[in-house]
């Protein structure tokens, strides 16, 4: 262990929070998953969720331990502007809200993302887009495994392995449980958690050091955080921006929240959801940011939130972050595990192998590939490989090839295949050649960019003429 | 060219006070949606 | 250091042979330069390095300095404690010189570090395209559907 100055909590500590939040997620996800009667209940939380729970839900999945752990990365390596762009993936939630509302009313029936490309632009595309969705969801569902083990060890002294699977077990019990219910209805108490969690801590290091010291020691030791014009958070600006747009657009997290909500609540619990997180990054960097002034020696940069919380409150505070911590990785590993289910169930197993399962069989088959969705990522998540700003950022340039495709498809009758799939194709190769050419922060930028041109390039060449209720599947006797 | 010392000071204030407002905005959708039964 | 035991002329000289390279491997440990982790040749685009160094043995106050010059004049402690690693961030342009010394015994081979930001240019013609290219989704997004839907 690199960080020998103090223990944060002890491991008894530790595992009494763990026990205890983990008792009270089962629970809840017990309770509430007895609602779910049917697959629209257990996928979709019966598709009338309002806007409190829908806000709150969406707040706390976009809240991931990357919120805790890399937005004060971001601010500590990338300074203000690295604070900023951070801040910039609330644009996707706030950019889905109309597509909320559009996918709301020509889907009224639908269940996935995946339903919705496949619709629209038919097979070829499906299946592609498929690769690069569960490709994307994999790779975060891993990072918040990894997450969780290392913050489990670096704040409790709990073994990577062992912290790890605690979290991935007991969020994959009450997702089988409870289904999208328990992932919402645990969604609402994380959310309220994380927030109150947050404003303690800020406002704790904000009363511990004046905010002029904290200023002037910045400018003295690292001056280029608080420069307008550090060249490297210039460019993440815009690229997390995009990225954070390209995950929104594309994922079925979003999209089956989407369905789950009603037609109301949609629209507007992107927006409030959106305007809420939009702040929670800024907080978690000044946190960050004042950790020279305090004088906590920082071992790592992805350990920044945690050491300066729990050392500027000392043991309730050290609880409070661990809480903080442990709630935004359940919230968002619930709706991974629940949302990359369902892609899987509808798209791959229902759509694919077995047109005719029944509801029965559905559930079936959703609980085990929830299943099997944790364990493969325990497996992967054992060997504890890479840093998780890695791993993630390589799908950057994927998701970001999306986001052209999605949005005219839903908006431009002229939008066509063919421009979807080499808007996608050439969105993720180039931007994969500028991540290894020229660096991770040009990736996703490079990644929207290339599709757009190609998708509007293709619209205006080889124009379609879709009719907008073809996206309305009748479920009876469909045959994709 | 530093960003101004009383510019990040309000874009911190505020946006800590913005996270204090969140937690109650949640609390009153949530009345609001119970009292009108559409909580889901 | 007096011997309080008879010994024959012979076995006193092994004797303090033997003692001699005892206290001297002593005060070798004793005066042990940590090393650093990694290349003593660093380079960095962004101006935020983690230097790590290898453990010393338990109880180990490690110091690490930082200087603009080799010489380490004006050199300033960034970091005195028992930690093994440190992240520092935000340095401008320039070249840096790191040492280390664990319970102010002799210092480590310097470490040079050379920050050499990305060019602006660069960074600002990227975030033109993404500017455009966020304000195009914006329009889009915004602008919806030319007809309404029936």
């Amino acid at each position: 262990m690199e960080h020998q100055s103090y223990n944060i909590i002890s491991p008894e500590h530790g595992w009494i929070i763990i026990a205890g939040l983990s008792v009270l997620w089962i629970g809840l996800g017990y309770y509430w998953g007895r609602r779910a009667k049917s697959m629209d209940g257990y996928m979709l939380a019966g598709r009338r969720v309002g806007l409190a729970l829908g806000t709150a839900t969406v707040m706390a999945t976009w809240v991931t331990s990357n919120t805790t752990m890399l937005a004060p990365q971001f601010a500590l390596e990338l300074g203000i502007w690295g604070m900023i762009a951070y801040s910039t993936a609330a644009l996707g939630l706030l950019l889905f809200a109309p597509l909320a509302a559009r996918i709301r009313r020509l889907m009224p029936r639908g269940y996935t993302s995946g339903d919705f490309i496949r619709l629209r632009y038919g097979k070829p595309a499906w299946v592609l887009f498929l690769l690069i969705s569960i490709f994307y969801g994999f790779i975060w569902l891993i990072s918040m495994g990894m997450a969780g083990g290392i913050l489990m060890n670096a704040i409790a002294g709990i073994p990577y392995e062992i912290g790890m699977s605690v979290i991935l077990f007991v969020c994959v019990a009450y997702t089988l449980f409870g289904g999208l219910y328990a992932v919402i209805g645990t969604d609402y108490v994380q959310s309220v958690l994380i927030l109150i969690g947050i404003v303690i801590i800020g406002v704790a290091v904000f009363q511990l050091v004046d905010f002029g010291t904290v200023y002037a020691d910045l400018s003295t030791d690292k001056p280029m955080l608080l420069n307008a014009l550090l060249p490297a958070s210039i460019m993440a600006v815009f690229n997390n921006l995009l990225f954070g747009v390209g995950e929104v657009f594309h994922s079925n997290v979003w999209w089956s929240r989407v369905f789950a909500m009603s037609q109301k609540a949609g629209r507007r619990a992107y927006l409030i959801g959106g305007l809420i997180w939009l702040p929670v990054p800024v907080a978690a960097g000044f946190i960050a940011l004042s950790s020279g002034s305090i004088g906590i020696n920082i071992t790592r940069p992805d350990m920044v939130g945690p050491l300066v919380a729990a050392n500027v409150l000392g043991q309730a505070g050290a609880i409070v972050v661990f809480m903080v911590f442990f709630c935004s990785l359940a919230s968002s590993l619930d709706s991974l595990l629940a949302s990359t289910s369902d892609l899987i169930t509808q798209d791959i197993y229902k759509k694919m192998i077995k047109p005719q399962a029944s509801e029965a069989q559905l559930r079936k088959a959703s609980s085990r590939i929830v299943l099997g969705l944790g364990f493969v990522a325990w497996i992967v998540c054992l060997p504890r490989i890479g840093t998780l700003a890695d791993v993630l950022f390589f799908a950057g340039p994927l998701v970001a090839s999306t986001i052209w495709p999605i949005a005219t498809g839903l908006f431009w009758r002229k939008a066509n295949a063919r421009g979807a799939i080499a808007g996608m194709i050439a969105g993720s190769v180039t931007g994969l050649v500028f991540y290894f050419v020229v660096g991770w922060y040009s990736a996703s930028l490079i990644g929207a960019a290339t599709s757009m041109i190609v998708v509007v390039l293709f619209t205006y060449l080889f124009p379609g003429t879709f009719e907008w209720h073809k996206l309305d599947e009748k479920t009876a006797a469909s045959n994709a | 060219m530093q960003f101004p010392e009383l510019f990040v000071e309000i874009m911190i204030m505020v946006s800590l006070g913005l996270i204090s407002v969140s937690v109650i905005v949640l609390i009153v959708l949530l009345i609001v949606d119970f009292v009108k039964q559409r909580v889901w | 250091m007096t011997f309080p035991y008879r010994t024959t002329t012979f076995s006193s000289w092994y004797l303090s042979l033997v003692l001699i390279l005892i206290s001297s491997l002593n005060l070798v440990a004793g005066d042990q330069r940590p090393e650093f982790r990694g290349k003593y040749e660093l380079m960095s685009r962004d101006g935020h390095v983690r230097l790590r160094w290898q453990a010393v043995g338990p109880n180990a106050i490690y110091e690490l300095q930082q200087s603009d010059t080799p010489a380490f004049d004006n050199a300033e402690t960034i970091y005195r404690g028992p930690d093994l690693a440190t992240f520092i961030s935000g340095l401008p342009d320039g070249v840096y010189y790191y040492r280390l010394r664990m319970n102010d015994g002799d210092w480590s081979e310097p470490l040079t570090l050379t920050v050499k930001h990305y060019s602006l240019q660069l960074a600002l013609t990227l975030a033109g395209l993404g500017a455009i290219v966020f304000l195009l989704t914006v329009a889009l997004v915004l602008k919806g559907t030319p007809k309404a839907i029936r």
